[in-house]
């Protein structure tokens, strides 16, 4: 057993809170409990999940798990009578949670207001659930607990006494909120009565806890306040400075909101540690940010859960206690990690299954981390409902719709069936969302593929887009785009019958639908540029950001495209109006260090990578370049670090072994790691290979020749002799005729370019990378050239091929490009044979970047001879 | 709100009225405003009756 660092441990669950709000609060000094809660403890920032929605985040935190496996996928969930909808309950979670866990240990938990726990589970300890703080009723009349609010049943009168019911604040609850109050229509502003439910709310949960904290004895609580986030939901608008098109007189009733929420937070806060001994572990956390600055939505995209469009990624954790570390910062945290924490504060098991880690840099001593291979299937007592009443709701919504379809039962009204249908797709959609958050991009495919065969809604279109790039599967990817674009002209041709008022009424993704162009040309971009065509991509990106002006994702890409175009200057530029924008964007620090790094600014380089890993810990590819950089300056020990920190987070990233084996060959003696990163490169991949492949005259030979004038080194035995139909040679290497059988020669091609044709691609061994240059070419065209190679002149002139010759060809290609597709290992970069004769600049270009090593590109373009496209159909 | 005893430990002036202050002090400062609220309203509601009294008089 692994050593018990916590005797206790809170959690305080703060929603959306997020340290841009909070540090110059702190700053400020106006969040003191805070500010000496850091100073005592570790801090930093945590990322969330997509969709960033907070029953599946808090239920992802109190288990470990994501939405697929934890069961929870949204706000609401179908009565399993099919008679209507009702908020997620904890019967539909599917795995233990951390307090089941403890409970099945022995110890004793109190859980307080977490998502979603009604009804209450019989565990060791007390339970309230997160229906408990909600004023149903006029405070005259009787305001009652649902059922399943509160385990055991013998706290529930003492616990309803701590309640706070919205009317009964006063004026001097809401002032601090609300300074102009007085001056307010309150019987208009509907806002003012939100905001008090809020308060009250927060402080019926805060009531509770606290008692529970004097008059329990416990082992492990967890509270959870949702007023932060629900305070900004409700003001983040108005908080300041003002933007434009925000009401002068709003601004000034309720300016004040989002930060006396905080402060609010900050007083609950000193209480609640004042009641906790110094045995106790604190952590305080919360499950995503919220955009505070300019970076605020001035509108939503109109979908279910819209406001969640407000989320940022990026939420807090700090955490205080006996062996965890005073006033340092740790990075890298994902809600995911919380559950494998609590587990190792405990000295418990790890379950092998879980999606997170522990945060053990957070530790003062290094710890031993056990695992157990799933707590799930592990026996015994776990104070988790009986299995009668743990269900899945979708599972009996099914139900009913068959008992429906067979007639035994009505239908449900039309809207209501129509509103279960929609949540249906939607939380499907959500735990898809949720896979390809997680790279699990095959079993997010096969939901989005359902679902928008089903609904033809663009935003799961564009999600699927996006899963089958990840997936490397482009030509589905290419198949989607054209049918979004279809839909586009289907939306175009109603929205010309409408008038503009008709088209913002439209029930369902109207906004989607007005973005629609912009929105397929940057997918298509994205796919070109993984089609390794970054011109075009970049044409399209830039056509995109005449329309939409500061936008983040495109201002990205364009600089991702120049930096594979080698294109430093430009991309830089691209990187710092990102910056202008939102000056936390990792992926714009590390794209801006990459330009830099790259023209030898190596100290500027690495403050970009610095703050890049600062902000998001998870981008190996930033601690590969920190390496990199360190490398060239020669501080080869802090390089070690960096390549280690970068095969950590990837593995199978062989290119930071090797600078690993060279740093321990040459620089700091450690044969074992040596032999362990050779080890693994010799068993992965043994080295890189370039090939030029597609149909026997396709241009390959061109192709060949303008990679040997460009300077790369092509592998060629020049046994077949140049003549009339290659004039200038085919650059054909003898053995590679006999791939299907033997390849004993190939690491003879590493670091070479070779001649390899299509057919024969799907005999290549996977213990290589291959970047391949696929020549496209006309079929007719390709028959044509081959049939006069054959010297059937005659049946050219006559268009006489052999009969099925073309289809089998077909076959072929997609054959291939299937294997192509399916293999890790290798890239491709597809090139049109007429627009190399067209336009070989830009193909040059291509070239180039997808080599990513220089080339002469003069020579390269010269070897392009129009007159060799003679065979061109006219 | 607060002022320091001549022990230095804090004692709380509660207002009838509530504070933010008092919510943060959770179930204590709940029941501490409630009481002193309850005591206010009593103490009203006696003055309305001795007063009606006295008009009846």
């Amino acid at each position: 057993m692994s050593k018990r660092i916590a005797k206790k441990v809170l959690v305080i669950g703060w929603d959306a809170a997020d340290w841009k709000i909070m540090t110059p609060l702190i700053q400020k000094g106006k969040m003191p409990a805070l500010a000496k809660f850091i100073s005592e403890g570790v801090h930093g920032t945590i990322k969330t999940l997509d969709p960033p929605l907070s029953p599946m985040l808090w239920t992802s935190m109190a288990t470990g798990y994501r939405a697929d496996k934890h069961g929870i996928t949204g706000f609401v969930e179908p009565l399993a009578d099919n008679s209507g909808m009702r908020p997620v309950t904890s019967t539909s979670r599917k795995t233990r949670a951390i307090w089941n866990i403890l409970h099945s240990e022995g110890m004793k938990s109190n859980v307080v207001s977490w998502w979603p726990t009604n009804p209450t589970e019989p565990i060791n300890g007390v339970m309230v659930s997160n229906h408990y703080q909600v004023a149903n009723k006029p405070m005259k009349e009787e305001w009652e607990m649902p059922d399943g609010t509160i385990h055991p049943e013998s706290m529930k009168d003492i616990l309803a006494e701590q309640r706070v019911h919205p009317e009964e604040l006063t004026g001097a609850h809401l002032l601090p909120f609300m300074p102009h109050l007085k001056d307010m229509d309150v019987d208009k502003e509907v806002k003012v009565t939100h905001i008090a439910k809020v308060i009250a709310n927060a402080a019926s949960v805060h009531a509770a806890s606290t008692y529970l904290q004097r008059e329990t004895e416990w082992d492990f609580m967890a509270v959870y306040h949702d007023a932060i986030d629900h305070f900004c939901h409700a003001a983040m608008k108005f908080h300041p400075p003002m933007r434009p098109g925000i009401p002068e007189d709003m601004y000034k009733n309720y300016k004040n909101v989002v930060e006396a929420g905080y402060l609010f937070h900050d007083m609950m806060l000193e209480r609640t540690l004042s009641l906790v001994d110094d045995d106790t572990t604190v952590i305080i956390v919360s499950d995503h940010g919220f955009h505070s600055d300019h970076l605020r939505p001035r509108f939503f995209v109109k979908e279910p859960a819209a406001p969640a469009q407000e989320h940022s990624p990026f939420g807090m954790i700090c955490m205080r206690g006996p062996g965890i570390k005073k006033g340092e910062k740790i990075y890298g945290a994902s809600i995911l990690d919380l559950t494998p924490t609590i587990l190792s504060l405990y000295g418990l098991p790890i379950g092998e299954t879980m999606e997170g880690k522990p945060l053990v840099q957070a530790f003062k001593e290094e710890v031993t981390i056990d695992t157990i291979p799933d707590w799930e299937k592990v026996e015994g007592d776990f104070g988790t409902h009986p299995t009668d009443l743990q269900d899945d709701p979708w599972a009996a919504q099914e139900a009913m719709q068959q008992l429906i379809e067979l007639g035994y039962i009505d239908a449900p009204g039309d809207d209501i069936a129509q509103r279960i249908e929609d949540i249906k797709y939607e939380s499907r959609f959500y735990v898809a969302r949720n896979l390809l958050d997680a790279g699990k991009h095959e079993k997010a495919i096969d939901a989005l593929e359902e679902i928008y065969a089903d609904t033809k809604e663009v935003r799961y279109g564009q999600k699927l887009a996006y899963a089958y790039i990840g997936t490397k599967k482009f030509k589905k990817c290419k198949a989607l785009i054209e049918s979004l674009k279809e839909k586009q002209s289907e939306i175009e041709s109603e929205n010309a019958k409408l008038t503009p008022e008709e088209i913002l009424k439209k029930k369902k993704g109207f906004l989607r639908d007005v973005e629609l162009p912009n929105y397929i040309d940057f997918v298509e971009g994205l796919l070109l540029m993984h089609l390794n065509r970054p011109v075009k991509a970049l044409k399209l990106f830039q056509k995109v950001q005449e329309n939409t002006p500061g936008s983040i994702d495109v201002l990205l890409n364009i600089g991702k495209v120049c930096l594979m175009r080698q294109k430093w200057v430009e991309a830089q530029d691209a990187f710092i109006q990102v910056l202008s924008i939102d000056e936390s964007n990792s992926f714009a620090h590390h794209g801006l260090g990459v330009s830099l790094l790259r023209r030898d600014m190596l100290e500027e380089a690495l403050d970009e990578f610095f703050i890049a890993v600062e902000l998001n810990f998870s981008m190996a590819n930033a601690h590969y370049h920190i390496g990199e950089a360190l490398m060239r300056l020669e501080k080869y020990e802090d390089a070690g670090h960096a390549f280690e920190t970068a095969v950590t987070l990837a593995p199978g990233m062989t290119k930071a072994r090797k600078w690993l084996v060279e740093i321990y060959e040459k620089y700091i003696s450690n044969p074992v790691k040596a032999d362990e990163h050779n080890k693994f490169i010799n068993d992965q991949i043994k080295g890189e290979i370039i090939i030029v492949s597609g149909l026997p005259r396709s241009g390959t030979s061109m192709m060949m020749q303008i990679l040997d004038k460009g300077g790369y080194e092509v592998l060629t035995d020049k046994l077949r002799e140049a003549d009339s139909n290659n004039p200038k040679g085919y650059y054909e290497y003898e053995p590679v005729k006999k791939l299907m059988v033997d390849k004993s020669w190939l690491p003879e091609a590493k670091g070479k370019t070779i001649k390899i044709i299509a057919q024969l691609l799907p005999f290549l061994p996977s213990n290589y990378d291959y970047k391949i240059i696929f020549m496209e070419r006309e079929m007719s065209e390709v028959l044509q050239s081959q049939q006069i190679m054959l010297g059937k002149e005659k049946d050219v002139k006559s268009k006489a091929f052999p009969l099925g010759l073309n289809d089998a060809f077909q076959k072929q290609l997609v054959k291939v490009e299937a294997w192509i597709e399916s293999q890790p290992n290798v890239q491709q970069l597809r090139v049109q044979y007429s627009n190399v004769i067209s336009n070989p600049e830009e193909e040059v270009d291509n070239i180039i970047s997808f080599l990513g090593k220089e080339g002469d590109k003069e020579n390269m373009m010269e070897v392009v001879d129009r007159d060799l496209y003679r065979n061109r159909s006219k | 709100m607060k002022k320091e005893k001549e022990s230095g430990v804090k004692e709380y002036e509660i207002p009838a009225l509530g504070s933010l202050g008092l919510l943060a002090l959770g179930d204590v400062g709940l029941k501490m405003w409630r009481e002193k609220r309850e005591a206010e309203e009593a103490k009203e509601k006696k003055e309305s009756e001795n007063s009606n009294s006295k008009d009846d008089e």
